[in-house]
């Protein structure tokens, strides 16, 4: 079954996140691609740009220079200058006019055609046209202090040529941009989403196998998806952890649950053995009857612990003063202590509030008190004190009993431990397990001192009730006052 | 009076009923829910034993539909869970009281009965109690046994009370517990049975016959023969 479903889930899960790396490349590559485009385009313009007004300018200056020439030597100078600026193999055409338009002198380099001349010409007015200029010409006009017009046409190649360099630039750029963009894609795309891979191959690998021990490879820095690495990590930790307390509790109600009922069907056997109806039959039956019971307080004890180990009791707290739960707990065993003959007295702080499940409490400080009844000689004495230690709600027993030897401080906490001179006190051994799983359900600490012949203090301290509840209180009284 | 037992187990349900026809009540009993609902509904119908996991339709869904539909029959749920939640999950669904599994039969006979008499009409207002030659005052709280007066202590008098109101009625120690102390789960301790043995050695130590007694495993019970 697992085997089957197993290459599908391994395709969806690759799957997807492969769609997210070609969904992250193709956008790369797309944004990309409109940058190294524009630039293609932008650039060619800007230099095309560039090198006609640079062309302009030229002929400008040339302008100048003949009309400086003109005035200075005339139109001799002038076509001396002209003749020396085409022989020097330059493609020119000038034109000196006076006021009424007529040619005082033109003249055109062999290079320029009588096409070109032609279309440079206005056949209205005979000027030279700049607008109709094709690519490459570049025509100036300037007149001169005696009314003169010089119109100079130069023709030059420069910007025709920048424009071929920077157009097949362009499309070496918008080639080489296009393959590193492709590259730098697949490089990305690989290294950022390479956690969401292993990420992927991990869970996997844990919902095949079952094994909680299996980590994320992480990097240990502070990229994000490292982070939510590290972070999926601490969850697994503490599954791993809960699943593991999980299976050690029910072992231990396995085996703990396993002597009285083995203790119940040893005497419901030897009853069937015995005659149908005797005393004897009736002594079994009733004992049958309380050994169920006792399994049923245990299984309810046992759980109670496990679940409060786990982090599952459901707890439902509210601020509660301790001293009048405690005052309840003494209540329900003031009949027992005068029983026994032990004196129990309270040393109750009024207003001391903890946030705490009033029912789960009220067994905390039962548990305790019947503890300390039961290993307090008659004439002993029993005291039940809560109080506030700085921010924290302390409860305390004290008795004056056994006491508990050294090396078995430790352990009384555990289930079912009870020192070997307490066997033969009646109870589940699981009641002092249970004061500790609650008061830890609680956030809160169980300690305890003890001397032998002295006597046991057992301390629970819970710690303070939340500030919301507490400055709730607070605006409350204010705005009554 | 007519009990509708609603439950699917054959041998809980069974001895439900043994147990109840020999108190002398008539037992209905419905193996699912939807026929449960249908049986409670009717007019004949006195009080409900409900389990909580049914085929067909759950107890507490049972419960809720029976009170829109406003039949206000008093109702026992039986559920599995000790759970504290589940049982007020169990109370406002509007069930009148509930037992977790596994139960004393005695206790929910208590429990049928307690719940018959408050439906009932006649109010117990009583303040003089008698049984046998054993007087309780409700009121002036003096207590005697054959005119001998007895000297109780607060719990003590609350117990002879509870149960010469309940004379020849096993009541359990949970009963005990929640009505002496108001406590709600068991804490795993004899106080029960100290308060009893108290009582006990005020009413029946100068006596020959034993009025208060211990059935093991279920409770204890006022009763004049042994």
């Amino acid at each position: 079954m697992s085997s089957a479903r197993t290459p599908d889930g391994k395709t969806a899960a690759a799957g997807a996140w492969r769609t997210l790396g070609a969904r992250v490349a193709a956008w790369y590559v797309a944004v990309s691609l409109v940058s190294y485009v524009t630039l293609a385009l932008i650039l060619p313009l800007l230099v095309k740009t560039w090198v006609d007004g640079e062309a302009q300018h030229a002929t400008e200056t040339a302008l100048d220079r003949y009309k400086d020439a003109l005035e200075a030597g005339g139109t001799d100078a002038l076509k001396a200058m002209f003749d020396c600026h085409a022989g020097a193999g330059a493609s020119v055409a000038l034109r000196v006019s006076d006021r009424q338009n007529v040619d005082v002198y033109r003249g055109s380099s062999d290079v320029v055609s009588g096409r070109v001349a032609a279309t440079l010409r206005d056949r209205d007015t005979g000027r030279l046209a700049p607008e109709r200029a094709p690519p490459g010409w570049h025509v100036a006009s300037v007149s001169t202090s005696q009314g003169r017009t010089l119109e100079l046409v130069l023709h030059d190649d420069g910007s025709r040529r920048a424009w071929d360099a920077a157009r097949s630039t362009s499309a070496l750029i918008l080639g080489c941009g296009l393959v590193c963009a492709v590259l730098g894609a697949l490089l990305i795309t690989r290294r950022a989403l390479r956690p969401l891979g292993d990420l992927a191959r991990t869970t996997r690998r844990i919902i095949d196998s079952g094994d909680l021990g299996l980590r994320v490879p992480t990097r240990g820095t502070t990229d994000s998806l490292d982070r939510l690495g590290a972070l999926f990590n601490a969850m697994l930790a503490r599954n791993e952890a809960q699943a593991r307390a999980m299976k050690e509790s029910l072992d231990n109600v396995a085996h703990d649950l396993r002597t009285p009922l083995t203790r119940l069907r040893a005497g419901a056997e030897l009853a069937l053995h015995g005659e149908a109806d005797g005393p004897r039959t009736r002594e079994a039956l009733a004992e049958a009857i309380e050994e169920s019971d006792r399994v049923l307080a245990m299984l309810t004890a046992l759980m109670d612990i496990a679940e409060a180990a786990a982090g599952a009791m459901r707890l439902d707290t509210r601020d509660e003063d301790l001293s009048d739960i405690a005052r309840e707990a003494v209540d329900l065993y003031d009949l027992v202590s005068a029983d026994r003959g032990v004196h129990v007295v309270t040393r109750l702080e009024p207003g001391v509030i903890a946030s705490v499940d009033r029912a789960r409490v009220r067994q905390v400080a039962a548990n305790l008190i019947d503890n300390a009844l039961k290993y307090t000689a008659p004439g002993g004495r029993v005291e039940v004190s809560v109080r506030r230690e700085g921010e924290a709600s302390v409860l305390t027993v004290v008795d004056t009993g056994m006491g508990i030897a050294a090396p078995d401080i430790p352990r009384v906490w555990d289930r079912l431990y009870r020192a070997d001179r307490s066997r033969t006190e009646r109870g589940l051994g699981l009641g002092l397990s249970l004061v500790k799983a609650i008061v830890e359900a609680h956030g809160g600490d169980v300690s305890v001192r003890s001397e032998v012949g002295v006597g046991s203090t057992f301390e629970v301290r819970f710690p303070r009730a939340p500030a919301r509840s507490q400055s709730g209180a607070a605006q409350s009284e204010s705005s009554e006052g | 009076m007519h009990v509708v037992l609603i439950e699917d187990d054959e041998k809980i349900g069974g001895f439900i009923r043994r147990g109840l026809t020999e108190e002398g009540h008539v037992v209905s009993w419905a193996r699912d829910g939807n026929e449960g609902l249908t049986l409670a509904s009717e007019r004949s119908a006195d009080l409900a034993i409900v389990d909580v996991m049914l085929p067909g339709r759950d107890g507490l869904s049972l419960i809720r539909a029976l009170r829109e539909a406003k039949r206000d029959i008093p109702v026992i749920v039986l559920s599995a869970r000790a759970d504290v939640e589940d049982r007020v999950r169990g109370l406002r669904s509007g069930a009148d009281d509930y037992l977790t599994k596994p139960f004393s039969f005695a206790e929910l006979l208590a429990r049928v009965s307690a719940l018959m008499r408050r439906s009932s009409p006649k109010v117990e207002s009583a303040t003089r109690l008698a049984y046998g030659e054993l007087r309780l005052d409700v009121v002036t709280r003096r207590a005697e046994r054959a005119g001998q007066p007895i000297e109780l202590q607060t719990k003590e008098f609350v117990l002879l009370e509870y149960l010469m109101r309940n004379p020849e009625r096993v009541l359990s120690k949970t009963m005990i517990l929640e009505h002496v102390w108001d406590y709600h789960f068991d804490p795993q301790t004899n106080v029960v049975d100290v308060l009893v043995s108290r009582l006990r050695s005020k009413i029946d130590r100068d006596f020959p016959q034993k009025l208060i007694h211990t059935i093991r495993g279920v409770g204890y019970v006022l009763r004049a023969d042994p």
